[in-house]
């Protein structure tokens, strides 16, 4: 298995070593603004991807690719081999446009001239405009309040379930973060930022939004996770202080209770009080990672003693004045 | 922490030797970073008039002469057993201190290439002779638990005051700066080791305790046989890998407006602020993780950020050309920085022993920081030249990156060596 992945890393880095080639592996276009026409022999080889202002496709003008309107306007009367997607924005299909693949409209306004051809199928609806709008818009207090309760009875229920079938992982995470909080909270910071960088990246590409939509849930999961174990330590340490006899998983649900009631309200207080969540997603995301989503004990290094160190004094030489 | 400990046990001369070494590195770093990296281009190329290729050449030799001086010192100090002198060390580090201000002040008389030429090597050899007795001393002030945390504190402070408080790039803005803060070293380090202080001694005998002595990564090695640690090597390709890459891709970035403009340069406090704070920030992980983890990890996440960064620079280049550049790219950058040069400072002494730590960081800082940082240096340089365009520079960049981290991903899986060994004689 070892051998198999370092054969499949050392040709990544093959792969990667063709970035210095001659030649693009991939071009495509992107329009953020201002007005760009293309007129008739023009031809833009890869995607075109529209965020903002106007683009001409004139007669004769061909694109190889897919075109993607994210916004601003696009008017069509050129030859697109691949699909045309319009997500947000206006679309002129003129009578010379021809679309080699499907033709998917969910956008602002939409026109098609009878003579315009489309050779795939035709998908329109008012449908992705509302799914790309704010995932948090404005919520009154009511709606704020019934989203915590939630999202606080998920986490307890999914706490409750995985110390009765999976003790083990989460003690281990629960263990790292009591004994190591300032390295997981550091661990979990740097993975934080590095990999919402990444996962934005990822989303401009337009092509890996996907990609990055499994990255997003699997980072928050990570985080509920570590969440789940600190909600876990907390609710069995107080069970066994208050000398409570209730089953670990009830333990561990009453935890995450108590753990999400104390960060959300220290969270609503001012200044760096309101640090305090994102501290906790953090510590709780590093020690996940550093326990390997607990499937092992996490030892620093630091702990790890030279071995045939112990019991040496004085070492070697030295001088004094 | 050792700090801590120390503390409660009211153990001044230690404590004292924390202060000393964090100044030193600091301030050394700090006038690395600004006055001969930054300073020496604008020398050469503002004040004097040089073309960019003589630049580039000069450069060129500044890295070899120090490379050559380092090695050669290194392995001088290592022979002579002088890596075990305290004292010695310090008496040296005081000449090459002396010798910079010395370079520092004569810096207005400097117009024309001859002098500029003599100037370059004099400061190579200051350079090095300043890597094997500056880094050296490690094992004599910090005990090894604390490399991590110390090497977060001075990386934290050299980064955060050339950050925050350098507006315009120039060898007079640098010099103006740094002249009286090296001035007052030079005195200080002065009357410190020609004088005749109890603490002295008491600092003197630190390294033959275990916890000062045997770095992180050195194992006793039973067969009686004399080894050099095979890590050692690894550790200086990596090493040479990072500051090739991040010295190849920040050359061109700061000669670019748009980039350098709205984040380094910028002329909002407020923007050069978040970049200091970040290199803080950065610099405070790195030492909790270089404690904490294999020393693999932290060089996957710098290489890793080093490819994250310079593909959304290539992707700004490509797509937003023109438009100002968001923030999140000389972020990532300087995330990538600090935590490489925590590594560098910490590493060094952590692979050695009292005896051999001067020749291990000749052979580590030389072969990998100087030759690299100035290899790279020249080679932008000579690429802006050839016309080369920013979005091909920086794929290029990218790519080499990539490939560090691809080779770093693999290292996990594939053993470094049996046994960890670094032992001579002496250390028996």
């Amino acid at each position: 298995m070892k051998r198999v992945l370092v054969t499949g890393l050392m040709l990544l880095a093959t792969l990667t070593l063709s970035a210095c080639a001659g030649h693009n592996i991939y071009s495509g276009t992107v329009v953020l603004d201002g007005a760009h026409g293309f007129d008739e022999g023009d031809i833009i080889d890869g995607e075109l991807v529209v965020f903002g202002g106007k683009v001409m496709l004139a007669r004769g003008s061909r694109v190889t690719g897919s075109v993607y309107l994210l916004g601003g306007a696009l008017e069509v009367d050129g030859e697109v081999s691949g699909d045309v997607l319009c997500f947000d924005g206006d679309l002129t299909l003129g009578p010379d446009a021809t679309v080699g693949g499907n033709l998917t409209v969910g956008g602002d306004t939409f026109a098609r001239s009878p003579q315009a051809t489309i050779n795939g199928q035709v998908n329109a609806g008012a449908g992705m405009r509302e799914a790309l709008s704010p995932v948090w818009p404005e919520q009154r207090l009511g709606e704020r309040l019934r989203g915590f309760a939630l999202q606080t009875v998920v986490l307890a229920a999914l706490a409750f379930a995985a110390v009765k079938f999976r003790p083990k992982p989460v003690a281990r995470i629960g263990e790292a973060i009591a004994r190591h909080p300032v390295v997981s909270g550091a661990m979990g910071l740097l993975v934080g930022v590095v990999s919402l960088s990444l996962l934005v990246l990822m989303a401009f590409t337009v092509i890996l939004i996907p990609v990055a939509l499994l990255g997003i849930l699997a980072l928050f999961a990570s985080i509920a996770y570590g969440w789940i174990a600190i909600g876990a330590m907390v609710g069995q340490r107080v069970a066994r202080r208050l000398k409570w006899n209730i089953t670990p998983g009830a333990a561990a649900a009453f935890g995450v209770v108590l753990f999400m009631l104390v960060v959300n309200g220290v969270g609503l207080l001012p200044g760096l009080f309101s640090l305090i969540p994102l501290a906790a997603m953090a510590v709780g995301l590093g020690a996940v990672l550093l326990t390997r989503f607990g499937r092992r004990t996490f030892v620093p290094a630091s702990e790890i003693a030279p071995s045939g160190l112990e019991n040496l004094t004085g070492l070697g030489r030295s001088d004094h004045v | 922490m050792e700090l801590v400990r120390h503390v409660k046990a009211r153990r001044w001369p230690t404590l004292f030797g924390y202060i000393l070494f964090i100044g030193m590195m600091a301030t050394g770093y700090y006038y690395n970073l600004t006055f001969v990296q930054l300073g020496l281009v604008d020398l050469g190329r503002r004040a004097i008039g040089l073309s960019e290729a003589r630049v580039a050449g000069h450069l060129a030799l500044l890295a070899l002469v120090t490379c050559v001086i380092a090695l050669a010192f290194g392995w001088l100090m290592w022979r002579h057993g002088w890596s075990e002198q305290f004292i010695r060390k310090l008496r040296l580090a005081f000449a090459v201190v002396l010798l910079q201000t010395v370079l520092t002040a004569v810096v207005p008389v400097v117009r024309d290439e001859v002098s500029f030429v003599a100037w370059i090597v004099a400061a190579s050899a200051a350079l090095g002779l300043g890597v094997p007795v500056m880094f050296s001393l490690t094992v004599d002030l910090i005990p090894a638990r604390d490399r991590g945390y110390v090497a977060a504190l001075v990386t934290s402070a050299a980064y955060f005051a050339a950050e925050v408080f350098s507006v315009e790039w120039t060898i007079d803005e640098f010099r103006a700066r740094i002249l009286w803060l090296v001035l007052a070293g030079t005195i200080g380090l002065g009357v410190f080791a020609f004088g005749k202080f109890p603490l002295l001694n008491e600092l003197a005998a630190q390294h033959t305790q275990p916890g000062f002595a045997f770095g992180r990564f050195v194992r006793r090695d039973r067969t009686g046989r004399e080894w050099i640690n095979r890590r050692l090597f690894v550790l200086v390709a990596l090493m040479f890998g990072i500051y090739f890459v991040d010295s190849l891709g920040f050359l061109r970035l700061i000669d670019t407006p748009v980039y350098v403009d709205t984040a380094w340069q910028s002329p909002q406090l407020a923007t050069r602020l978040f970049i200091g704070g970040t290199h803080v920030v950065a610099a405070w992980i790195a030492g909790v993780l270089y404690a904490a983890l294999d020393e693999r990890s932290l060089f996957f996440w710098v290489f890793g950020i080093f490819g994250l960064a310079h593909l959304m620079y290539t992707f700004h280049t490509r797509l937003a050309a023109g438009d100002d550049a968001p923030l999140a790219m000389p972020m990532l950058y300087a995330i990538a920085v600090s935590l490489y040069t925590v590594v560098n400072f910490a590493l060094w002494a952590d692979v050695s022993t009292p005896r051999t730590v001067s020749l291990n960081t000749a052979v580590g800082v030389a072969l990998s920081g100087w030759t690299a940082t100035f290899l790279s240096t020249a080679l932008a340089i000579q690429w802006r030249i050839d016309g080369m365009p920013i979005d091909r520079h920086l794929q290029i960049v990218d790519a080499l990156a990539i490939l560090f981290f691809l080779f770093v991903l693999a290292s996990f899986f594939i053993p470094i060596g049996g046994r960890e060994l670094l032992a001579h004689e002496g250390d028996r």
